[in-house]
């Protein structure tokens, strides 16, 4: 397994390539802009396509027409970018479109976009969270595999550090079990044939003039929980014996790890859980492991938004009480100075004593 | 409507075959439509065009090599009756669905069908650059002038003078600005091949559009670039005129501001 | 001269009076039900043998009766918004008496 030091946005691209992703369009926008130069070197290599869209609404309708044919295609932005996409991502979601998302975000405040999407009506997209580069090449991985297995977009929720630093990393296929052929996609065969295809977000079928909402977004519905039941994922350390639980996600979670560990080292009684899906939100794994604290503590880069999910999880069982707050770069760009080890350690101590934390 | 009382009415049979010797030269329907049931409103010119476009696809041979990618208007309830590959696209997004679509599928014909406000006013920015990026798809707009499926009201495409819901005393420029005439606005860029407009107010402009709905469907095979058909349609009840004036209406109003005929062929501006 | 400044289509025009047997060279079927009486079809048909009946469908739109003299041209399938023609060419043309 012979590891390169490669750019997050560069590992990232390579992942989508060797999952086979062969459509896709973009806008640029930081922190962003690097994968999509990544995929605009790489795609073209594989016989693929990326397109430099006009903006990011027609770089989602762009994805939207490729997903539709069959193919692997995916698009992105960071979440200014995204917001501008938010009514397609809605859509396109109930059209049952199997498309890759990557947000690659000005720190943690897209987490409500993220989870709760900021299209209308109901839908929701799997988001998965990595917490570093290595990570991130195996979460592309298995985004595609999880957006074609259950014909729904999958979002990479990653941030400027996982964009903009380098790991040594080995991009190596993934395998996932087969999955069925894409009879829905449109390919024009069925033309004439009585029962050709319209892929459509309203529950519209061919030789019947009414639509049919209802039922048709009740099945998604349905999809939807099923979804909820199975895919939630997530990783947490020492919490048989914490006194306090410390929740974070993403980039956040890797620096809550490496300061739970010298903690531990000097006897401290603290773990930690972080969600790698932010949706489904992992609530049951996230009650069980703070079972036995005394106190939840909640570090999160933004004004305070998972903290809805954890309390949700937790249901009053214990106290929960965020640590992080707004951090940011004189840019916006999200590298404030919460993400610092002693900066982290010291909210994690006033966590442990209950002490009030400046967000 | 009959004839005078005191004149014999010489009425023919028409609820069935002629028992006559005779040869089928007109089917009710074209092969790529699935039924005629449709609730469009009477003397509406979009079941009209719909028509020529799938015969122009039935002559080429692609019934079945053709995705359709349809746009947000009264159009779009006529998708349920066309038996060919759909995308059913959000309001103005159709050119850059079938761009995604194309690029996967380059041997496949593609097009998208929209209206007016479909396409000049939500959607502009994306037809525009499909055509100046000669995206190899044909754009077929049905311009009536108005929002039909809102009841008929103002688009980007509204003449002056014209009346609509939101310009009840007609569309002032001073006010309510001009009309955008988007076909030429499309010929004028680089990646456009074939732009084209027609109209659906009589039998010879009809058929006359299924000619020139073939012609850029061949551009797209030719693969020499980006094509474009602008169709005017009929849509009395948006016009609130009565059915029978709407083919004058669309003539005299409609097609003295977007005028008929090829503005672009084989890359070249038509000098007209 | 621009294409709009053509002739327009023609106003709606009742039928002209003949007299004696007619000869039609072809007819049509007309999908009665279909029909939502927007007389688009009338005073497109050259022969001019297309009349609105003041009889009406189940849906209450009058809808057109045809007059021999047809040609088959075909004018009217391509005109009605709602596919209610069908158009046949006689092998033979058809003299029309007065029917009932």
């Amino acid at each position: 397994m012979t590891r390169r030091l490669m750019e997050g946005s560069e590992a990232i691209a390579e992942a989508a390539v060797v999952a086979g992703c062969r459509f896709f369009a973009g806008y640029p926008m930081t922190p962003f802009t690097e994968l999509l130069e990544g995929m605009a070197r790489r795609l073209p290599a594989e016989g693929g396509v990326c397109i430099n869209a006009e903006s990011e609404l027609e770089a989602i309708g762009m994805a939207w027409g490729a997903l539709a044919t069959g193919a692997r295609a995916a698009t992105g932005s960071t979440g200014q970018g995204l917001a501008l996409m938010q009514e397609s991502l809605s859509e396109l979601t109930r059209s049952e479109l199997p498309l890759v998302l990557f947000n690659m975000a000005r720190g943690q405040a897209d987490y409500y976009q993220a989870t709760r999407g900021g299209g209308h009506g109901d839908y929701r997209h799997i988001v998965l969270a990595p917490i570093d580069i290595g990570e991130a090449v195996a979460l592309t991985q298995l985004a595609f595999d999880l957006a074609d297995r259950w014909r729904n977009p999958v979002q990479i929720y990653g941030d400027y550090l996982l964009a903009h630093t380098s790991e040594a990393v080995a991009v190596e296929r993934l395998d996932f079990a087969p999955l069925p052929t894409k009879d829905w996609a449109v390919d024009g065969s069925l033309g004439g044939s009585g029962a050709s295809r319209n892929i459509n977000p309203i529950g519209m079928t061919k030789g019947s003039k009414g639509i049919e909402p209802e039922s048709f977004w009740k099945r998604l519905q349905a999809k939807h929980d099923e979804i909820a039941a199975a895919e939630a994922r997530y990783e947490s350390e020492h919490t048989e014996d914490a006194e306090l639980l410390v929740v974070a996600f993403g980039t956040v979670a890797r620096f809550v790890r490496y300061v739970v560990a010298g903690l531990r080292a000097e006897g401290v009684k603290v773990g930690w859980f972080r969600p790698i899906t932010l949706w489904p939100f992992p609530a049951q794994a996230l009650a069980e492991a703070a079972a036995g604290a005394a106190r939840v503590a909640v570090l999160e880069q933004n004004a305070g938004q998972m903290i809805d999910d954890v309390r949700l999880a937790i249901l009053g069982a214990a106290p929960v009480i965020p640590i992080g707050g707004i951090s940011s770069d004189e840019a916006g760009f999200g590298i404030g100075p919460l993400l610092d080890v002693d900066v982290i350690r010291d909210r994690i101590e006033a966590g442990l004593a209950g002490r009030e934390v400046p967000r | 409507m009959s004839g005078d009382d005191n004149r014999t009415r010489f009425v023919v049979r028409t609820d069935r075959v002629p028992e006559q010797p005779a040869s089928r030269v007109g089917e009710q329907r074209p092969g790529l439509l699935r039924s005629e049931d449709h609730d469009l409103c009477p003397g509406c010119g979009e079941p009209v065009a719909l028509r020529m476009l799938l015969e122009a696809i039935e002559e080429l041979g692609l019934g079945q090599d053709s995705i359709g990618v349809v746009g947000i208007g009264c159009y779009t309830a006529l998708t349920t009756l066309m038996d060919i590959d759909l995308i059913q696209a959000l309001h103005g997004r159709a050119p850059s669905v079938a761009t995604g679509a194309k690029r996967m599928r380059p041997d496949k014909l593609i097009f998208t069908l929209q209206g007016d406000g479909d396409m000049v006013n939500e959607g502009l920015q994306e037809v525009i650059h499909t055509a100046a990026r000669g995206e190899s798809v044909t754009c077929v707009l049905l311009n009536n002038g108005v929002f039909g499926e809102t009841g008929g009201h103002m688009t980007a495409t509204t003449v002056i003078g014209q009346r609509t819901k939101n310009t009840p005393e007609g569309r002032d420029a001073g006010y309510h600005g001009h009309p955008i005439l988007v076909t030429d606005i499309i010929a004028g860029l680089g990646g456009t091949a074939y732009a084209a407009r027609c109209g659906v107010y009589d039998a010879a402009e009809i058929s006359r559009t299924r000619r020139i709905l073939r012609r850029a469907f061949e551009t797209q095979q030719k693969g020499v670039g980006f094509s474009f058909v602008e169709i005017l349609t009929m849509c009395p009840t948006g016009w609130f005129v009565p059915t029978a004036e709407g083919p004058e209406y669309l003539d005299q109003v409609l097609g003295s501001v977007h005028r008929l005929g090829e503005v672009k062929v084989d890359g070249k501006l038509v000098q007209s | 001269m621009s294409r709009t400044q053509r002739r327009g289509p023609d106003k709606r025009r009742g039928p002209v009076k003949r007299r004696g047997p007619i000869q039609s060279r072809g007819t049509v079927t007309i999908d009665v039900e279909r029909c939502k009486g927007c007389e688009l079809c009338i005073p497109a048909c050259p022969p001019e043998v297309l009349v609105m009946s003041t009889r009406r469908n189940s849906m209450g739109a009058e809808y057109p009766e045809l007059e021999p003299g047809c040609t088959g041209c075909g004018a009217c399938l391509l005109v009605c918004p709602d596919f209610c023609f069908e158009i046949f060419r006689y092998e033979e043309p058809v003299l029309h008496e007065a029917s009932a």
